[in-house]
């Protein structure tokens, strides 16, 4: 194969807006940590593949009239999800100033392939080889001056989370240019390329590069194509590229990949030599136990344990005891109570503040002595364990659980992030391939998955009851789970997707990583909890007085009392529970303490709570990702079903005269 | 024994006893060995790609680590898991030298 020096063009454009710099790579090679040394700035930073869901940017330390955008990783051209689309559209429409692209200097090649992609789009190209410690520790050596001088452009080294080669990549920045390489396609390809480039319109990359991302079959250039040119224009293209694709006998994006992989092989043998290691290291013989059939489990049955320990005893027992009990209510509520009675004159402002419903009693205290302790340990759990690498090694050992509701192991991610909060979670379905697992994983999370922190109240109350008791809920919700995910992918149309998953190395959690993702989660969670915790408080402080409260409870009782067999008080909980289901649970709650609830009652109401829609912030997500008419489906199935299972629960459990 | 042979995966061999294996496919290799991609047969072409942007294709050496409970292969310092019915759709030949070589009538261990 020849291959032939040339400088791309670019296609002209217009750079009114500041210039950006695009940070492009593979899925877990340290994108993130890297965007954090560049601009100072702290975003969502992991070790599972694909859990950058927003585009974050900021300013280059020391240039702030740089803009630095972090791009979810992408594996390759075309696109295979809705995230890697983001970082398509991002090379398309910003106005890039430069493209860094960051690798795994322990996987050279793969890094290789997607430089040659990159390299073709005719921007500013620096390559950077992080976690060059990994690839030293296998004894890896690299020679970059090879690829230095074929490619035309700066290659770097760096550790970023050591903040090692940063500044190399900051001088570097000060001479990028375009790649002086591109390899030469077959010559079928090479004309189909000739036969576009006059019909293009001008954009941010070279014509070239566009002409073969077409080509390939990537699905968000041709929408771009489609809204940049007229319909008579496109459809030539599309001409151009089936004709192309029927001359071929392989697809075009192949006949692509293999050309770049006979590049490649002849620059790996001059850049790349490793000492042969003997022994593997113990990370890596960890990682592989932890996807054991049957060492695995016992590791599972671990971490459970410790997520157990650390949210359920520790957060949800030990910290909420101490904030709720002490803190709250011997030191601060008695405090605020008596100032704001002496300091306010007018009963109506008073009870709204300090009453029975007041924002502050109520609203505030559930938000921050309640549940927030619970949210922060799980939010610092899962942390730990995105960043342990540990998560895609979970989409192993649970891919037969979700094969039977029509899904695979990666479904896991957003499902135990749902733990923590199922809006959050609803944005990670972006990272599953197809629209059917997004939908089916959105249903399920809002249908059955409760939020780390109605969970803290739950297992509160029924671990008040007994160990019965919170096997009844887990075996209803868990029932519930697989009988509706299993139904769902058989109404739903289109075959379920098989697992495909990278496994990163398994590594020890930083510490200030850890902390970093902890605190933008948790500003996520008190920007969208509490204002909707003081919005639901208000309301029923409205209600009760007004005295609209016992009309409410009087015309939910039918449902309430009579089909659900709880007490007509608990109407308020239901009530405030559409607008977050952990602050209903957690008004049971407070019914259960003052002795207002029995055994059974407790068990129905907290399966009933738990199976309704999250919260409204939720709603409004899956209107958001999903579209209205589906979110509208899903929400009249999600009521009246949890309504359904609640009422068949207080009649089997009084059936068979469980008392706890 | 200078030539190289599969050395097959029990539990996948077991499915189909006394069938010669004419197409070895990644999913019939037992942990440990390593192997060449040979092509893919009938997996959709999204998969392909994907695969291929981690070097899964023709001429690349693959390790396998495990077969259940799916397949994970290890391509240059990547590991890769899969269900079976993708390995079942990636040809391969058997390498040289790693895992030592075993034919098809011995027992293979896993």
């Amino acid at each position: 194969m020849a291959h032939c020096h040339s400088t791309p063009m670019p296609s002209s454009t217009t750079h009114a807006d500041p210039p950006r710099i695009l940070l492009v790579g593979n899925p877990n090679v340290g994108k993130s940590v890297l965007f954090h040394r560049l601009t100072g700035q702290y975003v969502t930073v992991s070790n599972y593949p694909g859990t950058t869901v927003e585009v974050a940017q900021g300013s280059l330390r020391h240039r702030p009239h740089w803009l630095v955008i972090d791009t979810p990783g992408i594996v390759t051209f075309p696109a295979r999800s809705e995230d890697e689309e983001v970082t398509v559209r991002a090379l398309l429409d910003d106005h890039v100033g430069a493209v860094i692209q960051v690798g795994d200097a322990k996987n050279l090649q793969r890094t290789l392939h997607l430089t040659l992609q990159l390299a073709e789009l005719g921007l500013p190209l620096v390559l950077v080889l992080n976690m060059l410690d990994e690839a030293q520790a296998i004894g890896v050596e690299l020679n970059l001056e090879p690829l230095r001088r074929t490619l035309g452009i700066p290659v770097v080294t760096t550790i970023a989370t050591r903040d090692q080669g940063v500044d190399e990549l900051l001088h570097a920045l000060e001479r990028v240019q375009p790649a002086l390489f591109h390899p030469t396609y077959p010559p079928e390809i090479e004309e189909g390329v000739q036969a576009i480039l006059p019909l293009l319109p001008p954009a941010t990359i070279s014509a070239r590069g566009l002409a073969l991302l077409f080509l390939s079959g990537e699905a968000s250039v041709a929408t771009w194509l489609r809204s940049h040119l007229d319909p008579d224009t496109f459809q030539r293209l599309e001409y151009i590229r089936q004709d192309l694709q029927a001359r071929l006998a392989e697809p075009v994006a192949s006949v692509l990949q293999r050309a770049r992989e006979n590049v490649i092989r002849g620059w790996f043998n001059q850049v790349w030599r490793q000492e042969q290691h003997q022994r593997e290291p113990l990370n890596v013989r960890l990682g592989h136990l932890a996807t054991h059939p049957l060492w695995g489990i016992p590791i599972l049955a671990l971490v459970l344990y410790g997520l157990y320990w650390f949210v359920g005893v520790f957060g949800a027992g030990t910290l909420v005891g101490f904030l709720e009990g002490t803190l709250f209510g011997q030191i601060i509520n008695p405090w605020v109570a008596s100032h704001l009675e002496r300091w306010i004159p007018w009963p109506f402002v008073q009870q709204m503040l300090v009453g029975d419903y007041g924002l502050w009693t109520m609203g505030a205290t559930y938000a921050l002595a309640l549940l927030l302790p619970i949210v922060v340990t799980f939010f610092i759990a899962f942390g730990i364990l995105e960043d342990s690498g540990y998560l895609p090694r979970l989409a192993v050992l649970t891919n037969q659980f979700f094969s039977r509701i029509g899904l695979n192991g990666q479904a896991v991610l957003p499902m135990v992030l749902g733990l923590g909060c199922v809006t959050m979670a609803t944005i990670t379905t972006r990272i599953l391939s197809r629209p059917r697992e997004r939908i089916l994983v959105t249903f399920l999370l809002a249908l059955a998955i409760p939020c780390s922190a109605q969970l803290g109240v739950v297992m509160g109350m029924l671990a008040g009851i007994s160990f019965g008791a919170t096997l009844i809920w887990a075996g209803v919700v868990v029932v519930v789970l697989l009988i509706v995910g299993w139904l769902a992918a058989r109404v739903l149309p289109g075959e379920r997707a098989p697992l495909i998953v990278e496994l990163p190395p398994l590594r020890w959690p930083v510490l200030s990583n850890v902390l970093i993702k902890t605190l933008a989660r948790l500003e996520w969670y008190i920007k969208e909890a509490v204002p909707l915790f003081l919005l639901g408080t208000f309301l029923l402080f409205m209600l009760d007085w007004f005295h609209l409260l016992p009309t409410i409870i009087r015309l939910a009782e039918p449902v309430v009392t009579h089909w659900l067999g709880l007490p007509p008080e608990a109407a308020a909980a239901f009530l405030v529970g559409f607008l977050r289901r952990d602050f209903a649970a957690t008004n049971l709650f407070v019914m259960e303490s003052r002795g207002l609830l029995s055994s059974v009652q407790v068990v129905v109401a907290m399966v009933t709570i738990t199976l309704f829609v999250p919260c409204i912030a939720s709603v409004f997500m899956m209107i958001k990702e999903r579209g209205l008419k589906t979110a509208l489906g899903m929400l009249a199935f999600i009521f009246p079903f949890a309504l359904f299972v609640g009422g068949v629960l207080y009649r089997l459990l009084t059936l068979v005269g469980w008392h706890g | 024994m200078l030539i190289p042979h599969l050395r097959f995966h029990r539990a996948r061999y077991r499915h189909s006893p006394g069938k010669p294996f004419t197409r070895p496919t990644l999913c019939h290799v037992a942990p440990g060995q390593e192997v060449t991609i040979l092509g893919f047969e009938a997996l959709p072409l999204d998969y392909q790609h994907y695969l291929q942007a981690y070097g899964v294709m023709p001429g690349r050496t693959v390790r396998v680590l495990a077969q259940r409970p799916v397949t994970i292969i290890q391509v240059e310092h990547t590991e890769l898991a899969f269900e079976p019915q993708i390995a079942r759709c990636i040809l391969v030949k058997p390498n040289s030298g790693k895992g030592g070589p075993l034919n098809e009538t011995q027992t293979p261990s896993s």
